[in-house]
């Protein structure tokens, strides 16, 4: 089955990704020591410094916008900051260190400070904010005097503390070269450790991953001080090295350049930026054209690279090698593994991680979760009006059915904490969830999965799977390497079929070890035998003591899975009680099926985009209420 | 107290001039989700077309705000089709980015053009108005005018046209709108068209009082950021509110405090907003387009 899975065309793009992004490194390396030996000239060596610098600025601005989504306009800001804190402490104390502190320290605290403004807002208050707080560095620079005012500081470095008689141009940049090798190594170590492996799943799908527990704020914020004081040390280096620094070099002209920079190589490759860097730094020097020229390429090229070459140069160079091998490019192709193989590959390596059946440790501690009269509405339209029913832990599994629109995603998302109730309980044992965040309601043992299953698009099965282990347990696997199981290649997720999908997910938020588990229609859009694998996987569950509360069209798995159902309509708990039970009510007939002396089936919710419950008319006759499935109602009998 | 009534006055009027250059964002990104860091580059493009037209072509005020407002409608639709909808689908960061790009695009274009110094654009009126010892010139007046009657023309457009109904229902659910057959593509163009002209409206029509260089785009930008996120993305009233302080604000700090910058008021301004009401002061009011004020999802 493995074999199957080695045949997805995408595999090999990430492996071939893996390659391609460590040459880049060796010949980054290769070139940063080699430089000075062959560097005809001072000329020579500043243009490797500044490479150097801005490699720094732009590979941390990658990191920040491509594994973490977080687009930060605020490299150059504090670039600017560590600049003027080296060269203000140098010229007042004669040392750099306690500007090297200031420079640590104060761009951490204002990184800090920035995110949490803006952090836990969308994606776009968080570039504006840090647009912003670039604009907010110049203008201050501008107003303090001891910062030299619109004139900026210009000192003389050579015979300053800690470099002393070593402080040439030499040795500067060779200490630029072990500070931006130390601080980028460390920051691919993290990306390949539980922090990149949280900021990818939640770029990928954020919902999911407070859903079972991962709070990505956390580690964005983490991302973002460790890049924010990277650009700060690099501006400290450019400060020793150029000995000057002013208001004009903190402007929107050199956000631009680092975000092209970070582009430019590759957005998928970690030391491509420098690529970028190289190509910024050395070919204006080589030709003679006016800095209006420089910004305008540069702002073509960035608005280029995102609509039509999103690889960037490695990109290119990948691709045209492979063509010229004549092997395909490599984009995944999700028909070519067959269906079951992911479904085998998912439960194999899900297996060790769910709860064993009849487990002693799950059981709901004797918990129950409880909504109690829950109100919703949305700018006077009520979508649920005062909704109560209570999930016993231990096993229980709960039906939520109702034609759509009648608020049972509404009722979900209240209950796992992504819409706040308007007024209204949620209780898990005797804790009230209601300020509980999702990510929290998850460590406290009630998780959830998503309809439309995207599961972690870029994580491979063992990577999602690995997500979990991170959401449960802070601190162990910071130290330790996560766990790759080589058996397997890297095929991501958004690459297998949408059942696999779909039990990818499950299995994760089971593998969570929840005692409460919310199912947002598990079975829709997927075919019998992967319907067939999705119920099974959650009869496991059930057996080892997980309730769960699942939201469902196909009543034939209602009946099979749950133990009662409750039945929503315009907001209101119209019915509730076993499934036989329900399909027998006369209310619930009368408000799904309009009339009672309908003669054929009807859909319940004609005409919507999934398959409703089908009640037989037949019900109020026969106890052993016949059902359909099939999605097609029966027009005559 | 006689400065404090004339720094009110010049703020209120360049106040009223930031309620255009923001709405054109406001409705962008209430109707698309997108936020446009061209949209500054608009009101550089309606001030350079207003000092051309009534410069070296000669033309008269009124005739060269008509031109601004085309260039910017122009500007604003190829933003859209070349470099927006390209991206469609994409993550929001994509568009933050090709725009960024586009707006250097249209900066140093300008400036290799016609080069970076200050230029005056002859206004529509001269002369003045005394209230007691407080002026008024006349062309403050006319540029108050200017925004109140493009402002109403918006809420006509958006509340008593077809093409306003179309772009209030993508606001509210661009799916559903596409479903019942609105050309939801075409809606975003004019949209867009829309949000250009009212940007390079707000720069021709406070550019008799100021002057004109192709780098007043980048700090108008951050301006109309502010604005936005301030008044709650996508809500008129808040915009208008929010723009009326910050043009007042900008003026007394000028005034006021030694070296005073103006431009510190609006990272205050954004600073206290994320502080105090993360979703915008106005956030809970419903703007012209029908309550688009997103709402992120948890806590």
């Amino acid at each position: 089955m493995t074999a199957n899975i080695k045949r997805i065309g995408s595999a090999r793009a990430i492996d071939r990704r893996g390659a391609a992004n460590a040459g880049v490194r060796v010949v980054v390396l290769a070139v940063a020591l080699l430089v000075p030996l062959y560097a005809g000239s001072s000329f020579d060596l500043q243009l490797a410094e500044l490479v150097v610098i801005y490699g720094i600025l732009a590979v941390t601005a990658r990191f920040m916008m491509i594994d973490a989504g977080l687009l930060a306009f605020s490299q150059i800001g504090f670039f600017a900051i560590g600049s003027y804190a080296a060269l203000i402490s140098v010229q007042d104390t004669g040392s750099l260190w306690p500007g090297f502190a200031v420079a640590v320290v104060g761009s951490a605290l204002l990184a800090l400070i920035v995110a949490l403004l803006s952090l836990r807002l969308r994606g776009f208050f968080f570039a504006i904010f840090t647009l912003a707080f670039t604009s907010l560095v110049g203008l201050t620079a501008n107003q303090l005097s001891f910062a030299g005012g619109s004139n900026g500081v210009q000192i003389e470095v050579p015979t300053m503390a800690p470099f002393g008689s070593l402080g040439s141009y030499d040795s500067i940049y060779w200490a630029t070269v072990v500070v931006a090798a130390v601080v980028l190594v460390i920051l691919e170590r993290l990306g390949h450790g539980p922090i990149g492996l949280v900021l990818r799943a939640s770029r990928d799908n954020e919902a999911f991953a407070r859903g079972i527990g991962l709070a990505p704020l956390r580690q964005r914020t983490a991302a973002f001080i460790y890049c924010s004081v990277a650009a700060s040390i690099a501006g400290v280096m450019f400060g020793l090295y150029f000995e000057f620094i002013s208001p004009d070099s903190v402007s929107l002209e050199q956000v631009l350049l680092v975000l092209v920079m970070a582009l430019v190589g590759g957005s998928g490759y970690f030391w491509a930026p420098f690529i970028g860097a190289a190509v910024f730094e050395v070919v204006p020097s080589l030709v003679s054209v006016s800095q209006s020229v420089i910004w305008l390429v540069a702002g073509a090229l960035m608005a280029l690279l995102v609509l039509v070459a999103p690889g960037g140069v490695v990109g290119l160079l990948v691709g045209g090698y492979h063509r010229l091998r004549g092997v395909s490019d490599g984009r995944p192709q999700p028909s070519e593994g067959p269906v079951v193989s992911a479904m085998d590959e998912v439960t194999r390596l899900a297996g060790p991680r769910l709860p064993a059946p009849g487990s002693a440790v799950i059981g709901g501690n004797g918990r129950s979760l409880r909504a109690e009269d829950i109100k919703v509405s949305y700018g006077g339209v009520n979508a649920l009006s005062g909704v109560s029913f209570e999930v016993r832990g231990g096993g229980e599994f709960i039906g939520l059915v109702g034609a759509n629109g009648s608020g049972k995603t509404t009722m979900v998302n209240v209950l796992s904490g992504f819409v706040p109730a308007t007024s209204g309980r949620v209780l898990l044992g005797d804790t009230d969830l209601r300020r509980l965040p999702p990510e929290r309601r998850a460590a406290r043992g009630l998780v959830r999965t998503f309809q439309d299953g995207a599961a972690f698009r870029t994580l491979d099965i063992p990577e999602c799977l690995d997500t979990v282990t991170v959401a449960q347990s802070r601190w162990a696997l910071l130290v330790r390497r996560l766990r790759r199981d080589r058996r397997v290649d890297n095929v991501p997720a958004s690459a297998i079929s949408g059942g696999a999908r779909q039990l990818l997910m499950i299995a994760m938020a089971l593998a969570r070890k929840p005692d409460f588990v919310i199912l947002d229609e598990p079975t829709t859009a997927l075919g019998a035998e992967e319907s067939r694998r999705v119920i099974a996987l959650l009869r496991q569950a059930k057996a080892s003591g997980i309730s769960a509360i699942i939201i469902e069209h196909h009543f034939d798995v209602v009946t099979e899975l749950c133990d009662r159902v409750c039945v929503l309509d315009h907001g209101q708990l119209l019915a509730e009680g076993t499934p036989a039970e329900v399909a027998k009510n006369p209310s619930v007939i009368e408000a799904f099926l309009g009339t009672m002396g309908a003669v054929y089936d009807v859909g319940i919710g004609v005409g919507q985009r999934s398959p409703d419950i089908k009640l037989s008319a037949d019900t109020q006759r026969s106890p052993d209420s016949r059902l359909t499935t099939d999605g097609q109602p029966k027009v005559a009998p | 107290m006689l400065v404090f009534w004339q720094q009110l006055v010049n703020g209120l009027v360049t106040g009223a001039d930031y309620i255009l250059l923001a709405l054109g964002l406001s409705l962008v990104f209430g109707v698309l989700r997108v936020v446009n860091f061209a949209h500054g580059e608009y009101f550089m493009l309606g001030g350079l077309a207003g000092y051309v037209a009534t410069g070296p072509l000669g033309l008269p005020y009124p005739v060269a705000v008509l031109i601004a407002i085309a260039v910017g409608a122009l500007a604003g639709m190829v933003t859209d089709i070349a470099f927006v909808r390209p991206l469609r689908g994409k993550s929001e960061e994509a568009v933050f980015i090709s725009t960024f790009g586009l707006s250097f695009v249209i900066l140093y274009g300008v400036d290799l053009a016609t080069g970076d110094s200050e230029r005056s654009v002859n206004g529509a009126a001269s002369g003045s108005l005394h209230l007691g010892a407080i002026i008024i010139e006349n062309q403050q007046l006319v540029t108050v005018g200017m925004v109140v009657v493009a402002v109403g023309l918006v809420v006509a457009l958006l509340r008593g046209s077809r093409i306003g109904t179309q772009i209030r229902a993508v606001a509210q659910d661009s799916y559903a709108a596409e479903l019942v057959g609105i050309k939801v593509g075409r809606v975003f163009s004019v949209t867009f068209a829309i949000g250009g002209a009212l940007g390079a409206l707000a720069g021709v029509a406070i550019s008799p009082l100021t002057s004109v260089n192709p780098f007043t785009g980048q700090t108008e930008l951050i301006t109309a950021f502010v604005i936005v996120v301030a008044g709650g993305m996508a809500s008129m009233a808040g915009t208008a509110a929010v723009a009326l302080c910050l043009g007042v604000a900008e003026a007394m700090v000028n005034t006021y405090l030694p070296s005073g910058d103006g431009s510190y008021t609006d990272y205050v301004f954004l600073v206290l907003v994320l502080l105090l009401r993360p979703n915008g002061l106005f956030s809970r009011s419903r703007g012209a387009l029908g309550g688009a004020t997103s709402v992120a999802a948890g806590g």
